[in-house]
């Protein structure tokens, strides 16, 4: 039996007392649209409260920003449960942006050979990688799996464009910086060691599905 | 009521939305419901 955590629990009593005309299986939908929706909320509300804390929030929203959009096509690693995933987000993304703003006056114009790098390898990462799925959500469809693999391209891509374009207008090497890292751990988050890492199930469930 | 309806209506859209996509914007994934899967 699988137990629910006190996240899902409140969401489902939530839908139950708000929509209690409805069918049981719109509500499990209207349940899931829940926590998709509040999920994000509060992953992006904590990490603009404690990166606005430590002075850094648009280095940690531009890094967060960056890595969300790519993810929605290119799928990656998730945390077991909300409290893990909220905690992950806000310490990898304010630590990207207390990163960012200290070691991108060092870096300066050199930030350039960083996005080189980031290009190459993401490139790379994504071809051999995306998009994976996660166990609650498996990617079935081969065409899918390939019209996903194509838009993780198109945004990381678009991405690139719009960091190189800040380079070349002079914008502030930490921002570019900022911006780079959250694409570095987006594409971390797809290999098959940051699955190790999080403890989630890697290749048994990319071979049962694509098989 | 005309609010619920628009709440429901935008609830289903963002579930629709999760599913069709890899993933969603955070690192947390629900499980799908048995309806959406069938949807595909």
């Amino acid at each position: 039996m699988v137990t629910k955590d006190r996240f899902e629990l409140m969401s489902e009593k939530l839908i139950d007392r708000i929509f209690t005309e409805s069918s049981d299986q719109e509500k499990a939908v209207l349940d899931y649209g829940l926590q998709v929706v509040l999920s994000s909320l509060l992953n992006y509300l904590f990490i603009i409260i404690i990166s606005s804390l430590l002075g850094v929030r648009t280095l940690a929203l531009t890094a967060a920003i960056t890595a969300s959009l790519i993810k929605v096509f290119s799928g990656g690693v998730h945390a077991s449960c909300l409290r893990n995933c909220v905690l992950t987000a806000v310490t990898i993304f304010t630590s990207i942006g207390l990163i960012s703003k200290y070691v991108g006056p060092i870096l300066g114009e050199n930030v350039i050979i960083f996005f080189w790098l980031v290009l190459l390898v993401g490139f790379l990462v994504l071809y051999l990688y995306a998009p994976v799925g996660v166990k609650e959500k498996p990617i079935t469809s081969q065409a899918k799996r390939s019209k996903l693999k194509r838009y993780s391209f198109i945004v990381f891509f678009t991405f690139q464009i719009v960091y190189y374009l800040l380079y070349l207008t002079g914008t502030s090497a930490s921002l570019i910086l900022a911006g780079l890292l959250g694409a570095c751990w987006q594409l971390f988050g797809i290999t098959p060691v940051a699955y190790r890492l999080f403890g989630r199930e890697y290749r048994k469930e990319v071979k049962e599905y694509e098989s | 009521m005309k609010a619920k309806k628009v709440v429901a209506e935008l609830l289903k859209k963002a579930a629709k939305a999760n599913v069709a996509s890899a993933s969603g914007l955070s690192l947390y994934q629900p499980e799908v419901p048995q309806s959406l899967k069938e949807d595909k």
